[in-house]
Formats: structure tokens, C-alpha cells, sequence
């Protein structure tokens, strides 16, 4: 057996051990589940840190600084983009001291703002105004989105339906009320006479639609975030199948 | 023979002595306070202990040793003359020692014969009774004259009361010193003043009335106010039944002495005030808040006054050799109640319902907390059965090949809208694969993701990864390499990864304005900049991708890429590869008019699809009987709870 094959086979072996003791929190909270966990967030930090020197530090600011020397002092673009973004890094380095904290905030000001302008620009551009449009579709049949695939008929039951759940959310979260309201209850039941029958519906009707519409919505991400977890657990299992049939091939395969 | 105490080291000394044989001091007193009636050159001469006040009788007996004295000692002296022999006690009353301090003053400070200034010989009335010619000099003998001629009216009845101390118990003050009016019980004061014993409970038989006159209006109005509506609260607590304990007069004698003159005028009239004006003075009132700090005992001194026989005789100080002296260590070394803050407070209910609770808490406290039995935890029967059924589902078909569930024959219309993307790609042009999500959901987005890969590589498409992430390259050549390796796809000219970019949204928005001047160095590379690579030269700008996906499980991260990307992305198609869980909150993005995302792929049934699409089996055939066969045993858990809660609801109704 190569070393490759060896540190394969080790890898492997260990992984499935960091699995089955991840697994183990089915029984009940034990000291195998919270090693495993210690172990991961212990390596995922110390991983995390091994990237930003070699992605970022080093290659951004290390290397341009040495490569340059003293005269990075006369290149007014390696000033800008070396020596200021080092200088940034010291003052927010000074937070550590009680002392010199406050020079700490010009750094964290410009990331905080550089960060919160780019965030809600795109938010306003991105997501607000085309989101509200949609909101706000039109009832014509000829306006599909192509990439839907839908008919015009389905379009307009969707318009219909997205109108319908928009106005009852907004309704379920009125902020008025009156105060000599008990707390007997949100909604009563209200007969409504139809042509065929008598029916009682919750009322109001509008809050009570919003309800549900928010309960769907929930709903479906839950399912979704089942379907998912499900998922990984299966893909756990065979990738503790093929380990077991790994180790086993390279036990039986060592002499 | 006569002796006499030194004052200073209590040493006998004659009596003829004028300075201590041992200390020097002076025996003798130099001072004196004159009476007409007394002559000078006067000696010394103890009176009978009848016509002494009993203090002083027993002060003298203390001093030297000696009990009832004749009334003509000293015997072992003859007397001088019979002018010397002047009872101490003089017929105005005034005490003979007193009488020598006079005799001491007038040998000191009077003129020589014949030298008295002519204007004192002028001041001397001629009518003035003359002493014994020869005795007292001129000068004084007018001087005497003319104070006898301005003394007060009542002098004489001050005169008539002291020669005859009829009754021994009765003190016996020296003239100066007492009032005129004085009586024996106003003695009991101890110095207490009227204000305050006007306030001692009515039946103190030897309290003293103040008078109404003397009384602040201001304290007079408090009074009648107070006796109709504040009950009465004895502003002093006596002992027993509150009144002053009878004091014999011969205790009081010296006390009395230290009494001011001021005081002494104050003090009531000799007789007691009539029961009408009694009865007409508030008793004092103490205040609520007062009444409440009166220390539960009042102080009281546990000395006793022992036999005159027993008591001891001071060794040293002032006071040496005198007998019955008041011991002042016992008294400051004595434990005793404290007089502030040891007040007997007038407590409510609620107060000592409260106090009572807090007593309770702090017995708590204090008592040793028995161990409990340590209750037997439940075993999460629940909880196992759920994980056992789950572990079953999922490795059933993994370990034993079955049971198979069908593949999906529909595939999700937004499937066709992918595939057409990819296959509308431009040829040569890279693809730039984004993959955020963390390595807890690979099993999930490998196997959505993988037919996708597939079919870019089908297409000859070069892949270029990149993560926001420092966990995503590693996931990135997990998932390509081995899609990879079925195409026999080569890295650095088939795929790259251009590795970890940081700076979140801003970084995204930075990438999306200059790829080339975001991202330095790539993962797994020959070293150097990525964009060097041949794959990647043609590519300057985020429109020079022939496709951006993204591959994520937040709807975040999803959207943070539709918002920043799109100024950039220069018509080129946007797809997003997601979590089951995160699809309808990216769906929106998707679906409108003007759609922020091109295509979106998400679920193993649409990645099973894709794969049927492809006629590739992959990852997502692989896992999909064990993902129905778990989906079914959910499914059985949602049936079996809400059968429960139906059941539960019927009978919550029935009970109602």
C-alpha cells in the first residue's frame, strides 16, 4: 500500500469516525458528539485563518510591501493600495488596546458604511422595486413570463392568488386595534348564507386568509429544509457504506 | 493631736502645717469668702457631726478616720483664745472651713494697719457695728458695714434659716450657693432640668411642678394639642411605676452644690404647686417616630451603694483616701443595651407578616438543603424511535438495495428553461460557478449540482469556481473533480478555481465590477494569477462568463448576487442552484416579468430529472430510493401526528 493510499485510507477511516460520533446526538447529547463538534469548529477557525493569510494578506499586502521596499513610498498606486489598507489594518489592530480603541473606529466606520451602501443600493435596485412590481402584476393574460412556462390562464389564477395572499399578510399584520378588545379570541365564526347551504366562516375573513398564507409559506420551507436534511443524512449513510467497504478493502489488502 | 490630709498625696500632716511634708503642697487654702460675721486669725476647729451636713460629716469622718468627733475638738488643743473658738458652721450657716478660706483671704489681701487710702477710710459708714477693737481692722470693718447696708431684703430669712439645721437629713448648703427659696426635694433634680421633669408622671411624689408661666408659648400650644389627640408617652421611663425614687438629702448634698445659680432659680417654688395647676399642665408628648426609638431598657446603673463599711477607699487621683467614691470603670466597661438604634419599634401587620416571610427565607438559607433523589431521566423514547426509523428508511436501500421507487417522469418546467440556458452558453466562453454554501449541506447541493456540471461539461464549457466562503474552494474541487473525472476533463484547462474571495457583499459587487483586480491568487493552482491561465484570458469583465451560477443554500447569499450582479452581468443568464429549503424565497426572483435570476435548479426530483434529461445517471439516482424511502417514513410521522391532534381536538371537545 502507497502512502497516498494509506493517507487515503485513514482519512476515510476518520471521517467515518467524525460521523458516527456527529450521529450519536440521536441517542441524547454525549461527550462523542460535542468532541466532534469542539473538533470542527476548531478546525473550520483555524482553516478560515490559513486562507485569509494565504488569500488575502499575504498576496495583497505582504508580498506588493516586500516586493516594492522603500520605494512603494514614490508609486502613489501602491501607496493607495498597499500602504493605506495596512494602515487600516494597524488602527483596527489598536482596538485590542483599551487605550487606543477609539482609533479602531475609522476602519470599522468605513467598512460598516462602505458595506451598508452597497447592501441597501443593490436592495432598492435588486429586490424592493422589482419585488413591489411584481406584486402588482397586471391581470393580462399576455403578460407570461416566458421562463415560467405558464398559460395565461394559470397567469391570472397566479396574479390572483399573489394579490389575494399580498393583501390578507398585510391584513393579519394590522397594527390597530381597538382597546376594549378582549382576548377571547382573533376571529369569530360568522354564518354565511350561501345559495346551497348555510356555512359559519372565520371572520374576519382577510386576517384569517393572511394566516394561512403565512402558515403555507412556513410550511413549505419546513418541507423543503426536511427534504434537504434527509438528503444529507442519506448521503452520510453511503458515504459510510463506501468507508466501511474502503477499510475493509484495505485491511484485507495490507499484507 | 490634730492632723490633716494632704489634698495632693493624702499624707497626714499637723494641722498646724501649712505645706505637705512630702509634697509640698499647700494644706491650707489661700482664698476665702468673707463674712462680716467672721474674724480674722479665726483657727480651725471641727463642729459636731450634728451641726454638719451629713455628706460632710461622712467626708470628714473618711478623712481622718475618726467617727463622732466632740463638738469641741480638737481636745488635744487648747483653744488660742476665745475669739479663735468660731464654729465652723457660723450662725449664718456657712461652714468653718468656709470660714478659713475667709480668714486666709482677709490676712491676705488686706492692707496693713495704718495704711488703708483715705478714701476707703471716707467710704466707711460711722455707723457701721464694729467687731472686737483690736481685731478687725478699720478699713474692713467699714467695708463690712457698707456691705451689710446694701445687702438684699431677704438676707435676713437667709440668715434665720441656716443657724438652725434642726433636721439632719435636711442639706446644708453654703449661703452663696443656694437659692433662698430652696426646699429639700427640689434637690432630687440630680440636675435634670425643669423642662424635662416637667414631664415626670403625676405620681412622682417628689416631682416638681414648673410653672405655667415659665413654659414657651410656642411649647404651650404644642402641649394642648397634644393632650386631645396624641396619647401621653412619658418623656422619661423611670424605674418601676415611672416616678423618681425617693433620694435621701444626704446623697443629694453635694450633688446639689454643682447646681447652677440659673437652675436653682428656675426650680420650683418651695412648696408644691396646688392640684389645680397641676392638673392644668400637659404632660409631654413624645412624637410618634420618637416613641418608636425608645430603647426597649432604658439604662440603669447596677451599682449598687454598698454599707459605708465595705466600701472601698480611693488609692490615688484627687480623691485619694476618701471612701465610697464612685468607681468609674465598672460603669464605662459595663455591657448595656444599646440606647440608639435598639428602639422598640411599633410594628404592622403587613411589617411583621413580611418579616415573618423574610425570617422564613433566612431559615432556609440556613438549613442543610436535603439531597433530593436525583429523578430518573425519561429516555427519549420519542426521539429514538423517530432517529430509528429515519436511520432505517435511509439505510435500508443504501445497505440492501431496495425497496425502488420510481423515477420522476415530469420534470419541473424551470428544468427546460436551465438545460436551454446551458445549451445557449457560448462555446469557449468560461463559466464561472460560484459555490457558497457550507460543507454540512454537500451531500445535498453535490447531488442538485452535479447534473448541471455534467452538462456544462458535456458542453465543452471551461468552469472557472469561486466561494465568498473560506470552506467553498475545497467543496468546489470536491464536487468538479469528480464530475471531472468522468469527462476526463483537465484541471487548469477544463476547470479552475479561482479560489476564496472576501469581503462579502461588497466583494461580490467588486468581482462583479473587475474580476481580475478581486481575485489575486487561485486554489490548487500552479501558483500566480488565475487569469493568466488560457482558459481565462479572454475574460476581463463578469459579462465575458458565458454564465454565472450560484450554488447556495441561503436565500441571502442568492439574493446578494441577483442585486449586485445585474448592472454587470451584461445579459448574461444568472442560475441559481439551491437548497430545497431556500427555493421559495428565491423563486420570486425567478418568476417575475423581469426576472433577477435565469434559471433556477432545486430538489433531488428535479436533479434526478435533469440527470433522466441527460441519460447520465449520477449522484442524485443513486440517492434517490433512500431519499423516498425516508420522505415516506417523514410522511408517516406528519400522518401519525396529525391523527393525534385530531383525536387530541375531539376530545378536548367532548370534555368541553
Amino acid at each position: 500500500m502507497t502512502d497516498a493510499a494509506l493517507l487515503e485510507l485513514i482519512g476515510t477511516a476518520v471521517a467515518a469516525l467524525l460521523t458516527i460520533m456527529v450521529l450519536s446526538y440521536a441517542l441524547g447529547d454525549n461527550a462523542f458528539f460535542r468532541l466532534a463538534a469542539y473538533l470542527f469548529i476548531g478546525v473550520a477557525a483555524g482553516y478560515a485563518g490559513a486562507v485569509a493569510w494565504h488569500d488575502v494578506l499575504e498576496p495583497r499586502l505582504v508580498a506588493p510591501l516586500l516586493a516594492a521596499g522603500p520605494a512603494i513610498v514614490n508609486d502613489s498606486t501602491q501607496l493607495v493600495q498597499v500602504v493605506a489598507p495596512i494602515l487600516l489594518v494597524i488602527l483596527l489592530l489598536s482596538k485590542v488596546a483599551p487605550t487606543m480603541g477609539r482609533l479602531g473606529g475609522l476602519p470599522v466606520a468605513l467598512m460598516v458604511g462602505v458595506g451598508a451602501g452597497v447592501v441597501v443600493g443593490g436592495a432598492i435596485t435588486g429586490t424592493l422595486v422589482p419585488q413591489t412590481l411584481a406584486a402588482m402584476g397586471s391581470l393580462n393574460p399576455a403578460g407570461v413570463a416566458p421562463q415560467t412556462g405558464e398559460t395565461g390562464l394559470e397567469r391570472l389564477i397566479n396574479v390572483l392568488i399573489v394579490l389575494l395572499g399580498t393583501v390578507s399578510t398585510l391584513s393579519y399584520f394590522r397594527l390597530t386595534g381597538r382597546g376594549d378588545q378582549s382576548d377571547s379570541g382573533r376571529y369569530g365564526m360568522r354564518p354565511v348564507r350561501t345559495p346551497i347551504v348555510t356555512i359559519s366562516i372565520p371572520w374576519p375573513i382577510l386576517p384569517f386568509l393572511g394566516e394561512m398564507f403565512i402558515a403555507l409559506t412556513f410550511g413549505v420551507m419546513f418541507a423543503g429544509a426536511l427534504s434537504a436534511v434527509i438528503l444529507v443524512l442519506v448521503e452520510r449513510l453511503q458515504f459510510l457504506a463506501g468507508a466501511g467497504n474502503v477499510i475493509l478493502g484495505g485491511l484485507l489488502a495490507a499484507p | 493631736m490634730a492632723e490633716i490630709r494632704c489634698p495632693m498625696c493624702s499624707t497626714l500632716n499637723l494641722a498646724e502645717a501649712e505645706t505637705c511634708k512630702l509634697c509640698g503642697s499647700r494644706l491650707k487654702p489661700t482664698g476665702r469668702l468673707g463674712t462680716p460675721s467672721e474674724e480674722p486669725g479665726s483657727e480651725m476647729r471641727l463642729p459636731s457631726t450634728g451641726e454638719l451636713p451629713p455628706w460632710l460629716a461622712r467626708l470628714r469622718k473618711d478623712v481622718t478616720g475618726r467617727g463622732n468627733l466632740p463638738p469641741d475638738l480638737p481636745s488635744e488643743e487648747p483653744p488660742a483664745s476665745d475669739s479663735e473658738e468660731v464654729p465652723l458652721s457660723t450662725p449664718e450657716g456657712s461652714p468653718d472651713w468656709l470660714g478659713r478660706l475667709r480668714q486666709a483671704e482677709s490676712e491676705e489681701e488686706g492692707p496693713p494697719e495704718g495704711e488703708v487710702p483715705d478714701w476707703i477710710a471716707k467710704a466707711a459708714p460711722a455707723s457701721s457695728p464694729a467687731p472686737a477693737e483690736g481685731e478687725v481692722p478699720d478699713w474692713l470693718a467699714r467695708i463690712r458695714a457698707k456691705a451689710e447696708a446694701e445687702a438684699p431684703v431677704e438676707q435676713p430669712a437667709e440668715q434665720e434659716a441656716w443657724p438652725a439645721p434642726a433636721v439632719p437629713e435636711e442639706p446644708s448648703e453654703p449661703p452663696a450657693l443656694s437659692a433662698p427659696e430652696l426646699i429639700p426635694e427640689p434637690s432630687a433634680t440630680l440636675g435634670i432640668p425643669d423642662w424635662l421633669l416637667g414631664n415626670r408622671p403625676e405620681d412622682s411624689p417628689t416631682a416638681p411642678e414648673a410653672e405655667a408661666p415659665s413654659e414657651p408659648s410656642w411649647l404651650r400650644g404644642a402641649d394642648s394639642d397634644s393632650t386631645g389627640k396624641l396619647p401621653h408617652v412619658p418623656a422619661l421611663i423611670l424605674d418601676g411605676a415611672g416616678a423618681l425614687p425617693p433620694v435621701r438629702d444626704e446623697e443629694l448634698g453635694p450633688i446639689s452644690v454643682e447646681v447652677p445659680d440659673w437652675m436653682t432659680e428656675l426650680q420650683a417654688p418651695p412648696t408644691a404647686a396646688p392640684p389645680e395647676a397641676r392638673s392644668n399642665l400637659a404632660p409631654a408628648t413624645l412624637p410618634a417616630w420618637l416613641e418608636a426609638m425608645r430603647p426597649v431598657e432604658t439604662f440603669r446603673s447596677v451599682v449598687e451603694i454598698e454599707p459605708e463599711e465595705d466600701q472601698t477607699v480611693e488609692a490615688a487621683g484627687p480623691l485619694a483616701g476618701l471612701r465610697g467614691v464612685l468607681l468609674a470603670e465598672p460603669v464605662m466597661a459595663m455591657p448595656r443595651m444599646p440606647t440608639v438604634g435598639g428602639g422598640r419599634l411599633e410594628v404592622t401587620e403587613r411589617q411583621f407578616a413580611q418579616a415573618e416571610l423574610l425570617h422564613r427565607l433566612v431559615e432556609e438559607e440556613q438549613r442543610e438543603a436535603k439531597a433530593r433523589p436525583q429523578a430518573r431521566a425519561r429516555p427519549p423514547l420519542l426521539r429514538w424511535l423517530v432517529s430509528i426509523v429515519l436511520f432505517v428508511a435511509a439505510a435500508v436501500p443504501t445497505f440492501a438495495g431496495g425497496p425502488a421507487f420510481p423515477l420522476p417522469l415530469l420534470q419541473p418546467r424551470e428544468l427546460d428553461v436551465l438545460a436551454s440556458l446551458v445549451d445557449g452558453a457560448p462555446a469557449g466562453q468560461p463559466v464561472l460557478v460560484v459555490f457558497d454554501y457550507e460543507a454540512g449541506y454537500a451531500g445535498e447541493l453535490e447531488a442538485v449540482a452535479g447534473p448541471l456540471i455534467d452538462h456544462l461539461m458535456n458542453r465543452g464549457l471551461p468552469i472557472a469556481t469561486l466561494s465568498t466562503r473560506p470552506t467553498g474552494p475545497p467543496l468546489a474541487e470536491r464536487l468538479v473533480a469528480q464530475v471531472a473525472a468522468r469527462h476526463g476533463a483537465v484541471r487548469q484547462e477544463a476547470f479552475l478555481h479561482l479560489g476564496y474571495l472576501s469581503g462579502g457583499p461588497t466583494a461580490v459587487q467588486l468581482f462583479a465590477a473587475a474580476p481580475t483586480e478581486a481575485v489575486f491568487r487561485g486554489y490548487l493552482g500552479p501558483g500566480g494569477s488565475p487569469w493568466l491561465e488560457p482558459m481565462l484570458q479572454r475574460v476581463h469583465a463578469l459579462s465575458d462568463f458565458g454564465m454565472v451560477v450560484v450554488l447556495t443554500t441561503g436565500t441571502e447569499i442568492a439574493r446578494v448576487w441577483a442585486e449586485q450582479t445585474q448592472t454587470w452581468l451584461g445579459g448574461r443568464p444568472l442560475v441559481m442552484v439551491l437548497s430545497a429549503g431556500a427555493e421559495p424565497m428565491v423563486r420570486p426572483y425567478y418568476e417575475a416579468l423581469q426576472p433577477k435570476v435565469q434559471g433556477i435548479l432545486s430538489g433531488l426530483p428535479a436533479a434526478v430529472a435533469y440527470e433522466l434529461r441527460l441519460a447520465q445517471p449520477g449522484i442524485a439516482q443513486t440517492r434517490w430510493n433512500a431519499f423516498g424511502l425516508g420522505l415516506t417514513g417523514v410522511e408517516g410521522f406528519l400522518f401519525i401526528g396529525l391523527l393525534y391532534g385530531l383525536v387530541a381536538w375531539v376530545l378536548r371537545g367532548r370534555g368541553a
